[in-house]
C-alpha cells in the first residue's frame, strides 16, 4: 500500500480509470478498517441529497475513490515516516520568469521614483500638509521606504483585485461593485451610478458586459459566482430561511452590543447557550466564546502560556497565533509545515535541554496546529501531532477555524475526520465567522481551563462582547448543523460540501492545473507564480462573472503566489461547471497547466 | 646554470610556485602540460636542496624550530582529546534521555492552566433596553440564588413570574437546574452613554434592514470578498463627522486599538506612552517591540521629563530626532481611572520633541467635546494636525461592535495592508456596519441626547460627592474627572481603610449594590496578562442620558446603604 501511495506526487496528473480500479479495493479495505465513524462517510441515504437526488452521480466513483485515497495517505496514517507536506514544485523556467518579473516591477519602480524626484511631479509624492509632522528633519518617516515601495510600486498595481466591495450577502453568487480609479490605480473608487462615466460609449460598455447588473440603489454591480467567501455552509445562501426568524427576534430583547466586557455585563442568556453547544458539538467540558477570531487567538494564548513556557508553532499558523505568540513572553520554536518527525525532534530538544541559559525545565509546552491551513488547503496531520504531544507531555492547541463544521462526517472537524478523540486535544479553538455565518471565536477545553481563561483571557475580562445578535446566529446555525431542528438541511449542507469541494478539485486536476491541499478540504489553491498571472487571473475570472481570491507576497512566499477558490454548500453543480469552464479557459490564456508542463 | 638552483631556498621555492600560479590564471599564458609536470617533479628536488642547506649554515635555527612545531602539534592533538572526551561525558545516553523526558512528563510539567481557588458568579442579562438590564439570578448554582436578598426596594426589583415562567418552559430540559429567576435593575454598568445599542429604535431597525439584505456574517477577511459596501459607507461617514482623510475599520474595537499601534511602531522605534494606559494599547505597545518609556499617568511634568530624557541621551549618542520614529500613546478618556488627557500641554510637548502622537479615543468618541467628536474638540484640536492618529471603538458611546482608526490617507492605507486584525480578520458583519451608521448620524441629529447625559453626569456627580462627603465618612473619593460619564470611586487614603482588602471590599459594595436593584462595575480583581494594565480597585458608575433624576438618586442610595452595610459587615465579623 505504501509503496503504491508513495509514488505519487502531491500533483498527481489525472490518473486513468483503470488505474484507479486496481488500487480501490485496497483503499477501501482500509479505510473501513481504520476506525469506526471515520470509514466511509457517504452513505446512500437519499435525505443526504434532499429532494432532487444525487447531482453527481455520474461522477461519483471516481470522487469517492480519490477522496478515500487522499484520506487513506494524508488523514488516517499513523506514522509519520513520510513527510506530508511537499512544498510545490516550482518549475525552474517559471522560477526565472518569476524573479525576472519582480526585477523589472523593482527597476521600473526605482525609476519613476527617481523621475518623480527630479521633476518634481509623481502621484505618490507626499503632498505638503502645512502639519508639523511634515518637517523630514525632525521626523522619521511614517513609513519604511521597503515597504511603501513594495505598496506604491507593486500592489498598487494590481490593487483592483483585492477588497472588491460586493453589494449583497456573500453567498453561492455575489454583486461585486465596479470600482474605477481616477489617479491610474493608486486608489480604486465606486463607480456608483452609470451616469458618473464620462461618455455613452463607456456606459454602452458596462451595459453590455454579460454579467453586468445594476443593483436597486442604481449602482453598477457585477453578478459573479462566489469562489471567494468562507461561507462554506452556505448559510449565507438561505438565511432568510433558515436563521432569519430567530436572529431578528434576538433583537426584541437584546441590543446589537452588549457593551461590556464578558465579566461585566457582556454575557446574555444567548451566550451561555452557545457556550454550551460548543462544548457538547465538541465533546468538551465547557466553552468560551469571545468577540473576534482573531482577538480569541491572540488573547488567549498569552492567557495560558508565559515566561518559562515554550510554544512549539507550525510554520505556516496563521497571524492571530502569531500574534499572541509573541504577546505571551513564552518561548516559541517552529517545526515544519505538517511533519511531526520534525515536531518530535524539536519537542524532544526541547525537554532534554530546558531553557536556553538557565537550563531550567520548561513549565509547560504548547504545541499550536490548526485544522486547516487555508492558504495551502491541506488539513492537519492530527493523529500524529496528538501521538508525538501524548508521548511527550505537550499540551495540543488545535486552531480549527477552517474546519470546523467544515470537515467530518457531521461537521465536528479536523477531529472527527482523521478520527482523533477531542479528549486527546487540550484546546479546541474554532470561530463562527466562516461555516455558520457569524463572526467571533470559541475556545473548548477542560472545566478548569475554561474557568481560568474567563479570569484570566484578555478577551473576556477585558474586551467588549459578542454580539448577541451574531450569538443567535451561531446558536441556530449549531442547530441546523446537528439537526436539532428537526430537518435533514445540515447534513443536506455537510455532504453538500463536501460533494461540492470534492468535485470541484477533482475537475481542477484533470485540467492539469497545480491544485494543493487534500481532497474532502473545502479550501484549493491553485498555483499561478508570476506577478502578472496573479492580476491576470484574477481580472480575467471577474470579467466572465467568477470572483476568485487571489494571494501574493507577503501572505505566501515571493514566489509561490496562487488563486485560491472556497467552495460552499451554497453551491449547485451548475455553478461549479460554469466557473470551471471559464477557468478552463482562462487556464489556456494564462498558460496555468503546471501539472502538464513546466511552461503551464 | 639557473640561480634559482644554486641558492635555494624558501623564497625561490615559492617565487616559483606563485609565478606559475599567475601565469595560469592572470597572463593567460598556455601553460603545456610538460611545464607543471616538469615543476611538480623538480619540487622534492628543490626541497630537498633547500634544507639540506638551512640545516648546514644553521643547525640551531631548525633545531628550535622543530621543538616548537613538536610542541604545537602535541598541545592541539592532546586538548581536542581532552574536548572530545568531555563531551562524550556531556552526551547523555538514550536511556538518561528517556529518563528526562519521563520525569518532565510526570513530574515537572506544570497543568495548563492553574486551578481558580474562586470563580466570580458573572451577571446573565436576559433582557436590556439600556436605562435597565434584567438578570438572570440563579445562573447554576445554588449558592448566587441564595445570595439575592428580598430587602430591595420595590421601584426596580419587580421578579417578573411571566419571564421566569417563559424561561423555565424554554430549558424544561435542563431540568438539574432551578428555573432561572429574573430580576429587573438599573444599568449603571455597561458603557452605552447614550443609549444607542439597546432602546433606540432607529438603530435596531438599520440593524435589521442590513440583516435582511446581507445575512449575518460577513464570510470574509476585507481583502477577499468581505468588504461590504456598507463598510465602505461607515469609513467615509465617519471620516466626514470627525474631519480626517479617510477612516478604516476593524471588526473589533479592542484589535483596533492594538493593530494600529503595531502598524506604526516597530523595532528599533521609541515609545513614550502613559503607565494608566488599558489593555488593548497596552498589548499594541507590547507587539510593537519598539523600545518604550513610561511616564507617570495623566501627569506632564513627569513626561516632560522623560522627554527630556530622551534628548539628553540623544545628544549623548549623538542620534539625530529623524533616524527613529518616535510616539506618545494615550488615551483621551482613560477606561481605567476615568481621567482626562491635558492634550492642550501634551500637544505642546509633542511638537516640542517631535513626537507623533496616537491618541485613543474609544472612550471619549461620542461623549466629550460639545457634538461628541471626542477629547479633540473638547481641546479644540485638530485632527490629522495636532493628533496624527486616532482609533475608535464603536463598541462604547456608538453601540455598535467594530473600532475605526482615522487619520491622513498615509495613515489609513498603511494598514490596510499592515494592519493585522484588518487583514487577518473577517469584516465585521455589515449590521453592525448601518447601526454605526445610523448611530453617528444620530450624532448629529440628536444633539439633545447628548446634553441630556451632560446633564446626568452632573446630576450623578453632585450626588455622589454629596453623599461621599456627608454620608461615607469619605471612605470613597471620586477620582475621575468631572467632564467624563464614567464616574470612577476609589477608596480613600485614610487610615480608616488602612487594613481594608480594597478589592473584596468594593466587589461586595458591587454586590449587595445589585441586590439593591443598582448594576455596577468593580474593577482592580482582573490581574490579566501585564501588571501595568490592570485598572486600579474601584467602583465604576456609567451614566446614560436615558438615566432620570430618580434612577440616579435610587443608585446614589443603593450604593450608600451598600457601602454601609458591607462596612458594619466587615466590623462585626
Amino acid at each position: 500500500m505504501t509503496r503504491i501511495l508513495r509514488g505519487k506526487s502531491r500533483f498527481r496528473k489525472p490518473d486513468p480509470e483503470d488505474d484507479l480500479t486496481v488500487e480501490t479495493d485496497m483503499l477501501e479495505a482500509e479505510v473501513s478498517s481504520t476506525s469506526s465513524g471515520t470509514g466511509s462517510q457517504f452513505d446512500d441515504d437519499a435525505t443526504a441529497y434532499g429532494s432532487s437526488g444525487d447531482p453527481y452521480a455520474d461522477v461519483r466513483d471516481r470522487m469517492e475513490t480519490l477522496a478515500a485515497r487522499d484520506k487513506a495517505q494524508f488523514a488516517l496514517r499513523s506514522s509519520d515516516s513520510e513527510h506530508l507536506h511537499t512544498e510545490p514544485q516550482i518549475p525552474l523556467f517559471i522560477a526565472y520568469t518569476v524573479y525576472m518579473s519582480y526585477a523589472v516591477l523593482i527597476i521600473i519602480g526605482h525609476i519613476r521614483d527617481f523621475l518623480a524626484l527630479v521633476f518634481k511631479n509623481g502621484r505618490y509624492i507626499r503632498k505638503e500638509t502645512g502639519f508639523p509632522s511634515d518637517d523630514r528633519d525632525s521626523f522619521a518617516p511614517l513609513l519604511k521606504s521597503w515597504e511603501h515601495f513594495y505598496t506604491r510600486r507593486l500592489y498598487t498595481r494590481v490593487q483592483d483585485c483585492f477588497n472588491r466591495p460586493i453589494a449583497s450577502n456573500p453567498g453561492a453568487h455575489i454583486d461585486v461593485v465596479e470600482r474605477c480609479s481616477y489617479d491610474q490605480q493608486k486608489s480604486m473608487k465606486v463607480l456608483g451610478s452609470l451616469d458618473n462615466l464620462d461618455n455613452d460609449a463607456q456606459r454602452q460598455e458596462y451595459r453590455q458586459g454579460e454579467y453586468f447588473v445594476e443593483s436597486e440603489n442604481g449602482s453598477a454591480v457585477r453578478r459573479c459566482v462566489n469562489l471567494g467567501s468562507y461561507n462554506y455552509l452556505g448559510f449565507a445562501d438561505d438565511w432568510q430561511v433558515s436563521c432569519a426568524k430567530e436572529v431578528k427576534a434576538s433583537l426584541d430583547d437584546l441590543a446589537v452590543s452588549t457593551s461590556s466586557c464578558r465579566n461585566e455585563y457582556g454575557t446574555s442568556s444567548i451566550h451561555r447557550q452557545v457556550e454550551k453547544t460548543v462544548a457538547r458539538f465538541l465533546g468538551k467540558e465547557d466553552a468560551l466564546v469571545l468577540n473576534m477570531g482573531f482577538n480569541t487567538n491572540a488573547t488567549t494564548i498569552p492567557a495560558l502560556v508565559g515566561r518559562g513556557d515554550l510554544i512549539i508553532s507550525d510554520e505556516l499558523n496563521h497571524t492571530s497565533i502569531v500574534n499572541g505568540a509573541r504577546a505571551s513572553g513564552a518561548a516559541i520554536r517552529i517545526f515544519r509545515h505538517n511533519d511531526t518527525s520534525n515536531l518530535e525532534v524539536i519537542l524532544r530538544d526541547a525537554i532534554i535541554k530546558g531553557r536556553p541559559r538557565t537550563r531550567r525545565p520548561w513549565n509547560k509546552i504548547l504545541v499550536v496546529v490548526e485544522g486547516i491551513y487555508s492558504m495551502e488547503g491541506e488539513y492537519c496531520d492530527l493523529r500524529n501531532v496528538v501521538r508525538v504531544c501524548k508521548k511527550y507531555g505537550a499540551y495540543v492547541y488545535l486552531d480549527e477555524a477552517h474546519s470546523i463544521g467544515a470537515m467530518g462526517p457531521t461537521g465536528r472537524g479536523c477531529a472527527e475526520y482523521t478520527g482523533v478523540d477531542t479528549a486527546d486535544i487540550d484546546i479546541m479553538m474554532g470561530t463562527f465567522t466562516k461555516s455558520f455565518g457569524g463572526m467571533g471565536g470559541y475556545i473548548a477545553a477542560s472545566k478548569e481551563t475554561i474557568a481560568f481563561l474567563r479570569q484570566r483571557c484578555a478577551g473576556s475580562v477585558y474586551h467588549n462582547s459578542l454580539s448577541p445578535v451574531v450569538c443567535q446566529q451561531v446558536l441556530t446555525s449549531f442547530k441546523v448543523i446537528m439537526g436539532e431542528d428537526g430537518t435533514t438541511i445540515g447534513k443536506q449542507k455537510l455532504q453538500a460540501l463536501r460533494d461540492n469541494s470534492n468535485y470541484c478539485r477533482m475537475r481542477l486536476q484533470e485540467m492539469g492545473l497545480q491544485v494543493l491541499g487534500h481532497y474532502d478540504s473545502p479550501i484549493m489553491p491553485v498555483m499561478l507564480y508570476n506577478p502578472c498571472k496573479i492580476s491576470a487571473f484574477s481580472r480575467e475570472c471577474l470579467k466572465r462573472g467568477v470572483a476568485v481570491v487571489v494571494v501574493g507576497f507577503p501572505a505566501v512566499p515571493i514566489l509561490m503566489s496562487r488563486a485560491r477558490f472556497c467552495i460552499s454548500a451554497g453551491h449547485t453543480r451548475e455553478d461549479l461547471d460554469r466557473a470551471l469552464k471559464e477557468i478552463d479557459e482562462i487556464a489556456d490564456i494564462c498558460n496555468l497547466r503546471y501539472a502538464r508542463s513546466m511552461f503551464g | 646554470m639557473d640561480p634559482s638552483r644554486s641558492i635555494p631556498n624558501v623564497y625561490n621555492l615559492g617565487f616559483k610556485a606563485g609565478s606559475l600560479v599567475a601565469e595560469l590564471l592572470y597572463m593567460q599564458r598556455r601553460v603545456t602540460l610538460s611545464e607543471v609536470a616538469d615543476a611538480l617533479t623538480s619540487f622534492p628536488v628543490l626541497y630537498k636542496e633547500w634544507w639540506l642547506n638551512l640545516v648546514a649554515n644553521d643547525p640551531i635555527h631548525v633545531l628550535v624550530e622543530t621543538t616548537l612545531i613538536i610542541a604545537i602539534v602535541y598541545f592541539l592533538v592532546s586538548r581536542s582529546k581532552d574536548w572530545k572526551a568531555s563531551d562524550e561525558k556531556e552526551k547523555l545516553t538514550a536511556k538518561e534521555e528517556n529518563e528526562l523526558l519521563y520525569d518532565w512528563k510526570q513530574n515537572i510539567r506544570a497543568p495548563l492552566a492553574p486551578k481558580v481557588q474562586h470563580q466570580p458568579e458573572c451577571a446573565v442579562i436576559h433582557k436590556t433596553d439600556g436605562r435597565t438590564i434584567t438578570l438572570q439570578v440563579n445562573v447554576s448554582s445554588a449558592m448566587s440564588a441564595s445570595s439575592v436578598s428580598t430587602d430591595s426596594t420595590p421601584v426596580t426589583n419587580n421578579v417578573s413570574t411571566e419571564d421566569a415562567f417563559k424561561g423555565g418552559a424554554a430549558r424544561a430540559g435542563e431540568s438539574i437546574h432551578p428555573a432561572p429567576e429574573f430580576k429587573t435593575v438599573l444599568n449603571f454598568g455597561t458603557s452605552d452613554y447614550l443609549g444607542r445599542s439597546a432602546s433606540n429604535s432607529l438603530i435596531k431597525e438599520a440593524a435589521i434592514k442590513a440583516l435582511d439584505k446581507y445575512g449575518c456574517g460577513s464570510c470574509g477577511p476585507r481583502g477577499f470578498y468581505g468588504t461590504v459596501d456598507v463598510h465602505l459607507e461607515l469609513e467615509s461617514a465617519m471620516a466626514k463627522f470627525i474631519g480626517t482623510d479617510d477612516a478604516i475599520l476593524y471588526s473589533d474595537g479592542a484589535s483596533t486599538v492594538s493593530s494600529t499601534v503595531a502598524a506604526f511602531a516597530k523595532r528599533g522605534d521609541l515609545i513614550v506612552a502613559d503607565e494608566g494606559i488599558y489593555e488593548p494599547l497596552m498589548t499594541g505597545v507590547s507587539l510593537s517591540r519598539a523600545n518604550v518609556k513610561w511616564f507617570k499617568h495623566n501627569d506632564m511634568a513627569d513626561l516632560q521629563k522623560v522627554l527630556a530624557q530622551v534628548q539628553e541621551s540623544d545628544r549623548k549618542l549623538g542620534r539625530k530626532l529623524n533616524d527613529q520614529r518616535r510616539f506618545l500613546v494615550v488615551e483621551g478618556l482613560y477606561k481605567n481611572t476615568g481621567k482626562i488627557v491635558p492634550l492642550d500641554d501634551l500637544i505642546k510637548l509633542k511638537e516640542k520633541y517631535c513626537f507623533r502622537l496616537i491618541l485613543d479615543e474609544s472612550n471619549s468618541f461620542g461623549v466629550l467635546g460639545k457634538t461628541g467628536r471626542g477629547v479633540t474638540e473638547l481641546f479644540g484640536k485638530q485632527l490629522m494636525r495636532d493628533v496624527e492618529i486616532t482609533t475608535i471603538s464603536l463598541e462604547n458611546a456608538v453601540g455598535s461592535i467594530g473600532g475605526v482608526t482615522v487619520g491622513s490617507e498615509e495613515v489609513v492605507d498603511h494598514q490596510r495592508l499592515s494592519g493585522s486584525g484588518y487583514c487577518f480578520s473577517a469584516s465585521s458583519p455589515p449590521f453592525t456596519a448601518t447601526a454605526a451608521i445610523k448611530s453617528i448620524e444620530l450624532l448629529a441629529e440628536q444633539p439633545e441626547t447628548l446634553k441630556q447625559l451632560r446633564e446626568n453626569q452632573l446630576y450623578l456627580r453632585s450626588k455622589l460627592l454629596n453623599l461621599c462627603q456627608h454620608k461615607l465618612e469619605e471612605v470613597l473619593v471620586i477620582t475621575s474627572d468631572e467632564r467624563s460619564p464614567m464616574v470612577i470611586l476609589q477608596v480613600a487614603d485614610i487610615p480608616e481603610t488602612k487594613n481594608l482588602d480594597e478589592i473584596a471590599f468594593l466587589s461586595e459594595v458591587v454586590k449587595e449594590s445589585l441586590n439593591r436593584g443598582v448594576a455596577f462595575v468593580a474593577t482592580g480583581h482582573q490581574s490579566v496578562g501585564l501588571v501595568r494594565t490592570a485598572p486600579p480597585p474601584a467602583i465604576r458608575i456609567c451614566v446614560s442620558c436615558l438615566h432620570t433624576k430618580e434612577d440616579i438618586d435610587h443608585a446614589v442610595t443603593a450604593l450608600g446603604e451598600s457601602v454601609d452595610f458591607v462596612l458594619n459587615r466587615m466590623h462585626d465579623s
